[in-house]
């Protein structure tokens, strides 16, 4: 397979064994790809450990949006971020881990940035139950005091 | 939302350490492990919490820390710092001093300083950009703002930006005295953007030269000497940008010195300048605002726009380069406008002219 492959192509694969044939210019976003390609300590084929290839294959989307659309408006490519990061908690939290692990920033702000606007406007209580995995009788068996700061909005 | 309840919003930004405890210690005491809030975003490495606070605002990131232990110490990357009314105490109180008649309080300017102390004490950042504080703070904060200076100066701030006007009456005898001593010696400092607003300036003859890295000074209601406007004013090697604004200035404004790389110089209605003697090489543009019975003596100009204000009585020895000339002149009973003919005879080389002449309600205007 891989002698067939084109000249800037390389593979990745993911941790549950799955290929992916990528372009390099978007496999390079990843910081830590383009290390070990600038290292020349890659062979053709990459290993992603920690990734499995559902997530994989977001991030390469992500990845292969931002590198087409270098030259369209930056307002489309906000309108893609912005429907991309929109997922359940646990993707999105995959994905952090992911892109964190392989140094994709322009993903990872685009995903911390979601999470930021999830919290914006909740009250404390509500952040806690339902981003922090608090359960509710916790939060009102807490000291009465700091119940009234919990009933606070996120500005 | 009750008032009251406004009012001790600001607590948990104020008060050192919350009093209270997120997570009861009873309860995860007694029940064991399989209580303690395990979720995905606490097990998220400091850096990505940090990464989602920089999104938040200042006020938002310090309220963060009161969600959980975990968070209570995770510090927003931030590279821009602005501190004012908003952000700091938050938007209520901006409704309540919005009509500028009320003085703030004594007791909202200690939780404010409170407030950016605390920010800053756990500020982790490596760098910043810039750093701002609007408030209205006089001399008697000096500890404080010497202090956050002291942080920004260590941390490599470029641009540092103090705003103290809130209310000019109250403290137009207590301007804060921007503290000199701090500043790096040498051009090693990294601090390119110095702005102030009602501080006093008055470096000392052997610490002007701690100005010396600045690229771009602007001064707003900052009182200047004699001797503080000469010994800046000569020794700020790297100035490219200066402005000075409504404030009390002496009777002569000297700017030379040929290593002068000074490009932009505006002065908005100040007070007291009598004579500017300006021969700076490297001058593109002098733009000036205000009453003018004042002399100019420029010389050695390679200017290519002049702005000015209305000028009656100026002695102009000689515009050797100067390209564009912009005039808006309001005019008195008595004003002729042929007195301007020295002006343009002064320009041999002036490729522009607009003149905007107001005459109370009535305005025309003249190109050449």
């Amino acid at each position: 397979m891989s002698s067939s492959l084109e000249k800037n192509m390389l593979i990745l694969r993911s941790s549950d064994g799955e290929e992916f044939i990528v372009p390099e210019v978007v496999a390079v976003m990843s910081k830590a790809i383009k290390n070990m390609v600038e290292d020349e300590c890659a062979s053709n084929t990459i290993p992603v450990p920690n990734v499995d290839a559902n997530i994989l294959a977001m991030v390469i989307e992500f990845c292969k949006k931002h590198d087409e659309s270098e030259a369209e408006a930056a307002s489309d490519l906000k309108t893609f971020d912005s429907e991309f990061v929109n997922r359940g908690q646990e993707a999105l939290y995959d994905l952090i881990t992911a892109a964190n692990f392989r140094d994709v920033k322009e993903l990872l702000d685009a995903l911390c940035q979601n999470v930021a606007e999830m919290i914006k406007g909740k009250s404390v209580h509500h952040i806690r139950i339902q981003f922090l995995g608090y359960q509710l009788f916790e939060i009102l068996t807490s000291n009465f005091i700091w119940n009234i700061w919990c009933d606070r909005d996120f500005d | 939302m009750s008032s009251t309840g406004e009012t001790n919003d600001v607590i948990d930004l104020s008060q050192s350490e919350p009093k209270y405890d997120p997570q009861p210690e009873t309860l995860s005491g007694s029940k064991g492990n399989d209580l303690k809030p395990i979720d995905r975003l606490t097990e998220m490495p400091d850096d990505i919490l940090s990464c989602i606070l920089s999104f938040f605002s200042i006020r938002d990131s310090v309220k963060a820390r009161i969600l959980s232990r975990r968070w209570r110490y995770i510090c927003p990357f931030m590279l821009n710092l602005d501190f004012d009314l908003h952000t700091v105490l938050g938007i209520n109180y901006k409704a309540r001093y919005s009509n500028g008649d009320s003085d703030m309080s004594w007791e909202d300017k200690s939780k404010f300083v409170t407030g950016v102390d605390q920010f800053l004490e756990l500020y982790n950042g490596q760098k910043l950009d810039s750093l701002r504080i609007c408030f209205c703070l006089g001399n008697e904060y000096a500890g404080y703002v010497d202090w956050w200076i002291r942080f920004a100066i260590i941390i490599k701030t470029k641009k540092l930006d103090l705003d103290f006007s809130a209310s000019p009456e109250s403290q137009s005898n207590n301007l804060y005295d921007f503290p000199c001593p701090l500043l790096p010696e040498g051009d090693s400092s990294q601090l390119k953007y110095l702005c102030l607003k009602s501080c006093n300036l008055g470096p000392t003859p052997n610490l002007v030269s701690r100005l010396i890295s600045l690229k771009s000074l602007d001064l707003e209601h900052v009182p200047l000497n004699q001797s503080c406007a000469d010994s800046i004013l000569s020794s700020c090697l790297n100035h490219e940008w200066l402005r000075l604004k409504t404030s009390i200035l002496p009777e002569t404004l000297c700017i030379h010195g040929p290593s002068l790389h000074l490009k932009i110089l505006i002065v908005h209605e100040c007070y007291g300048v009598e004579k500017f003697e300006i021969s700076s090489i490297g001058l593109t543009t002098f733009e000036y605002i205000g009453k003018v019975k004042t002399s100019l003596f420029l010389t050695f100009l390679d200017w290519k726009k002049f702005i000015s204000g209305p000028p009656n009585t100026c002695r102009i020895t000689r515009f050797n380069s100067l390209k564009q000339l912009e005039l808006f002149v309001m005019v008195s009973s008595d004003f002729n406008l042929l007195s301007l003919t020295s002006l343009l005879n002064a320009s041999p080389l002036l490729q522009k002219l607009h003149l905007l002449v107001s005459h109370q309600n009535h305005s025309y205007e003249d190109k050449i």
